[in-house]
């Protein structure tokens, strides 16, 4: 065989695999991981250095071009873009021609492999990068190791100063603490939230929130019944009782599928996207899914102990955070429509990650039960709706910041994603998005 | 000529590494994509560092490693117990037992003390 054909070969052999895929979610993007996840031929990745086809879901603010660009830029060769409007507006910004547009009802799925395929075989060109190509400064090292002057942390290599020292939090062995901004692009954290973290090793040394999350951005939580239902939470009209539940069900399966996808369970990430894309009408059909999470030893020993929220500050969060943490606050409880379903609010003790999603695994069984319920019960007007994830608490940043101070990254990582909180939400609109 | 066998697998396998090593040198070096300054940067979620990546941390696994090399040791002190014991019999069995009790008992108190935790 020769070199050529061996080529060829190995590029068939690649172009038919899974396709690595980073997603970049922007606004109108509520079902976006879930779609791509539950397909059995795209690869839903956390970072786009192993990715081929960059994923862009829904409308991209004009302040987050950017960075945007920055993570195309950081894909290696070959790399295409597949631009997935999410909110009628399929026109990428300037500079993004290249990208194949995908209408926010067309097969995303065929569209990302065709575009995986083609890179991969030669039929498109790889993208070239879009910000220029200048260091922020010069290197300017003269140290043996190009360590950019002299000592060990003397010089400013590219502009950036080396990490400076800071007291430790566990032993009090001082050593360096690295001051890193995560965000807006980062995989599991809200779309647009961008947190200034130091760190000292893996532990997060201190954390501010820079900037909040992109008000407007559904992809953590779509509102009830998805587009049905405006931001006030109290529509003036009525709303079929079965449609609130079912969106309620679909987002806490979204969401739980994003999760599992973060402790790199990705099989049952990819069952539970599935689930949530097509959201089963009988609460049995969920049973084997519960038993098979309830079973699964890693999950539970990843999440137990993780994020606890209790007292005041799981009032504060509010909907499944407060009830995971034991209190029963649920405005159906109130509602007469739902009093003659039966509802009772579901609880959970301990307020950690564990109970998190457990708490949103019950909400969703129990929202499928009551939509089989309620038939053609409708809500009455003006009447509050709960929803599936509330609005983040008005000092969202000194709660985070009171919470993750101390914990390891990936725990504190979890634990934001465990929140989920909804900043379409009217309370936090309303806020002016503000932290 | 045993010997001359096995010293001949060893420059067999010394080879291949090198080979392997100058094989990806040559395709790197053949690859003309050079990385330009935003794909240099680390990923942080689409914004640019601005602290250099290079510092020392606090390697705190290094009880663990402690711990690991006692029971590699441990292992050493075997072999030559594993030679012996068919002959000495029950009074091998005890001491080796007696032996591994002391260690388990320095496993013990690490994990009291908490040692074993990654943090």
């Amino acid at each position: 065989m020769t070199a050529r054909a061996s080529a060829g070969w190995l590029t068939a052999v690649a172009a038919r695999a899974e396709a690595p895929v980073f997603l970049a979610r922007g606004i109108g993007t509520a079902d976006a991981d879930a779609r791509l996840r539950a397909s059995p031929r795209l690869r839903v990745l956390d970072s786009p250095r192993a990715a081929a086809v960059l994923v862009v879901a829904g409308c991209v603010p004009t302040e987050l071009a950017e960075p945007l660009a920055r993570v195309h830029d950081q894909m290696a060769h070959p790399r295409a873009t597949v631009w997935w409007s999410g909110a009628g507006d399929s026109a990428p910004p300037v500079g993004w021609s290249h990208a194949t547009i995908v209408g926010p009802r067309d097969d995303i799925e065929a569209a990302v492999v065709a575009a995986y395929r083609d890179v991969i075989t030669g039929a498109r060109c790889s993208e070239q990068t879009l910000l220029p190509d200048v260091d922020p400064a010069p290197w300017r090292g003269v140290g043996p190791y190009g360590h950019g002057g002299t000592g060990m942390t003397g010089g400013i290599p590219y502009g950036r100063p080396m990490a400076g020292r800071g007291d430790d939090r566990r032993d009090g062995l001082t050593l360096d603490v690295v001051l890193a901004r995560i965000g807006p692009f980062f995989a599991h954290l809200p779309e647009g939230l961008v947190l200034e973290v130091t760190f000292a090793g893996d532990v997060v040394h201190d954390l501010t929130v820079k900037t909040p999350p992109v008000a407007g951005v559904d992809g953590l939580g779509a509102r009830l019944p998805d587009d049905a239902v405006t931001a006030t939470m109290a529509p003036d009209r009525a709303v079929p009782v079965a449609a609130i539940e079912l969106a309620r069900a679909r987002q806490h399966l979204r969401w739980l599928a994003r999760l599992l996808h973060l402790y790199g369970l990705d099989a049952l990430a990819r069952l539970v996207a599935t689930k949530a894309l097509s959201v089963p009408r009988e609460p049995q059909e969920l049973t084997a899914l519960t038993r098979r999470l309830e079973r699964c030893w890693a999950l539970g020993w990843a999440t137990r102990g993780v994020g606890v929220i209790d007292g005041v500050s799981a009032a504060l969060w509010g909907g499944p955070v407060a009830r995971a943490a034991g209190i029963p606050r649920d405005a159906r409880a109130n509602s007469p429509v739902y009093a003659t379903l039966g509802f009772q609010p579901i609880v959970h003790a301990n307020g950690d990650n564990c109970d998190r999603w457990r708490q949103r695994l019950a909400e969703a069984v129990q929202a499928i039960e009551l939509a089989a319920r309620a038939g053609t019960a409708v809500t009455e007007p003006g009447e509050t709706i709960e929803p599936a994830a509330p609005p983040p608490p008005a000092d969202f940043g000194d709660q985070l910041a009171a919470l993750l101070i101390g914990t390891e990254w990936g725990d504190a990582v979890a634990t934001i994603a465990s929140l989920d909180p909804d900043v379409n939400a009217a309370g936090y609109l309303s806020k002016g998005a503000t932290v | 000529m045993v010997a001359l066998a096995a010293f001949s697998v060893i420059l067999a396998i010394l080879g291949s590494s090198i080979a392997l090593v100058l094989a990806g040198r040559w395709v790197a070096a053949r690859a003309d994509l050079p990385a330009t300054a935003p794909e240099r940067v680390p990923f942080s979620g689409g914004l640019p560092p601005e602290v250099h990546a290079w510092n020392r941390f606090h390697a705190r696994y290094y009880v663990m490693a402690l711990l690991f090399l006692t029971f590699d040791m441990e292992m050493v002190y075997m072999f030559p117990w594993a030679v012996v014991f068919r002959s000495e019999g029950t009074v091998a069995i005890g001491e080796i037992f007696v032996f591994i009790s002391i260690l388990a008992l320095g496993i013990l108190y690490a994990w009291r003390e908490r040692s074993l935790g990654w943090s």
